[in-house]
């Protein structure tokens, strides 16, 4: 018979990473249907367009770029990672030997596995509307840029992990202790004013211009933060500790 | 009214139907998908999007071909010595490459009196005349020749229209083409909202560029020409 005493933390995260892995899988069909419902509704309307009018031409191009796919991946992850810190969720936890701490650990490495294969569903939905609208529009494609490049597949990645950090981070902070809880809800009302008051104060100008590796360093460093914070909330809340 | 309460209670009736069949089918569809079934699924759409992916990158042709920058800039540069020749009134730089129709006609006596019509946004081409040797007494040679346009590392020129030219009653009339709509999709593998904020220090020569197109009016040395607006330029 095993005891809490005899594992350690390692372990237990281990087995737990395997366990929620398959359990929360289904997430990860709500991400498809997601970005299949919103392919289908931006079929032919593309992330943008730009017109011309130059010697009597009047040109226009609809243009196809991942940013629909990557907003929707990070509403997803924002989401799903606060689901993950629901009761309804952390009911799962007691099927294998678990305490808030372990069961945080493993939810950060649930989120990044799948902020890694957000990426991969967020292309495949990429392709295949483009491969749609060859069909069935038939209209002629100009190919800028067809491959993800690395640099641009590890912005994906951490753009989408640090919305799940910081998803797992408020839904953790929620179930805190009671400062917690409060510091939380003054933070997301200073937010809010902030944000109504003079939205031109947040520019993240600065952060665009840097290269794509720079900007996912920085996402990842968030993230990291997030993720820490979450993991130390969790071990804060424990109900009992030995 | 009858129109506003069924826009108003079809959607609720369509809700209560779908809430009603996903209730019934709820037990069965928890059954059915399995964590191991829903990776298979997750496999199957990545493998897909792969093979679209392979589609576009292998057996995908594109009409159209985005020049790289230093070839934009090397054709930017070949095309500023053409503004040159024009200042010096030398026909030099109108050469075969550039020749995008030609229309002949005939006439009778010594001059040709030319009517050029302008329509909304006016001619986006110069009208030049010179005098051939080769060509014949009473006959007119007209060619128009169109220059790369560059929008957004395209090459457009294709897609210029051309100018209406016709001969009535012993005069030459030239109208400005009508507009040509054309519409494309372009793939870019990237994010747009990262990219618009970078490209905007780009130097906006390389996104967009055209130098205007000549019709060149080709007549016998002894031709008088009526130019009847003043639009037209003696060339060498």
């Amino acid at each position: 018979m095993h005891s809490l005493t005899n594992l350690s933390l390692k372990t237990i995260v281990k087995k737990q990473v395997k366990w929620k892995i398959k359990l929360y899988i289904s997430s990860l069909s709500s991400l498809i249907i997601l970005q299949s419902i919103f392919g289908f509704l931006f079929f032919s309307s593309g992330s943008g367009s730009s017109g011309y009018g130059q010697q009597n031409l009047d040109l226009n191009f609809t243009i196809y770029s991942l940013d629909m796919h990557l907003f929707l991946s990070v509403f997803w992850a924002f989401i799903s990672a606060i689901i993950f810190t629901t009761r309804a969720y952390r009911m799962d936890d007691l099927s294998v030997i678990s305490s808030r701490t372990s069961s945080t650990i493993a939810n950060t490495v649930i989120i990044m596995i799948y902020s890694l294969i957000a990426v991969f569903i967020m292309a495949s939905t990429f392709y295949l509307q483009l491969l749609a609208i060859s069909f069935l529009k038939n209209e002629p494609f100009i190919i800028d840029n067809l491959i993800f490049s690395p640099t641009l597949f590890m912005m994906c990645f951490s753009i989408i992990c640090l919305f799940g950090a910081i998803g797992l981070l408020f839904g953790n902070c929620f179930k805190g202790p009671v400062f917690i809880k409060s510091l939380t809800s003054f933070f997301v009302m200073f937010a809010v004013f902030i944000l109504i008051i003079s939205p031109d104060s947040i520019n993240l100008k600065g952060l665009i211009m840097l290269p794509n590796f720079m900007m996912s360093v920085c996402y990842l460093s968030v993230a990291a933060i997030s993720f820490s914070l979450a993991i130390w909330i969790a071990n804060k809340s424990e109900v009992s500790r030995t | 009214m009858t129109a506003i309460t069924a826009l108003l209670f079809i959607p609720f009736i369509l809700i209560l139907v779908i809430f009603i069949i996903l209730r019934k089918l709820s037990k069965n569809t928890k059954k059915f998908w399995t964590p191991k079934r829903i990776i298979i699924v997750i496999a199957g759409y990545i493998t897909l999007g792969f093979l679209a992916f392979l589609y576009f990158a292998f057996f995908y042709e594109s009409k159209l071909t985005v020049l790289a920058n230093s070839e934009i800039k090397q054709l930017e540069s070949e095309l500023k010595s053409l503004q040159r020749y024009d200042q010096e009134y030398n026909s030099s730089y109108l050469t075969k490459d550039y020749i995008k129709n030609t229309w002949e006609f005939k006439f009778e006596g010594d001059s040709l009196p030319v009517s050029i019509q302008e329509r909304g946004n006016g001619l986006n081409f110069d009208i030049r005349l010179r005098y051939n040797d080769d060509i014949e007494k009473g006959k007119a040679v007209i060619s128009y020749y169109q220059f790369p346009v560059i929008i957004d590392g395209l090459n457009m020129a294709d897609q210029i229209p051309l100018p209406i030219v016709y001969m009535t009653q012993e005069q030459l009339f030239i109208e400005p083409p009508l507009e040509n709509k054309v519409s494309y999709n372009r793939i870019k593998a990237s994010l747009g909202i990262v990219d618009f904020n970078r490209e905007v220090d780009l130097e906006p020569s390389i996104s967009l560029f055209h130098y205007s197109s000549v019709l060149l009016i080709d007549v016998a040395r002894n031709t008088e020409l009526e130019d009847l607006q003043g639009r037209v330029t003696y060339i060498r």
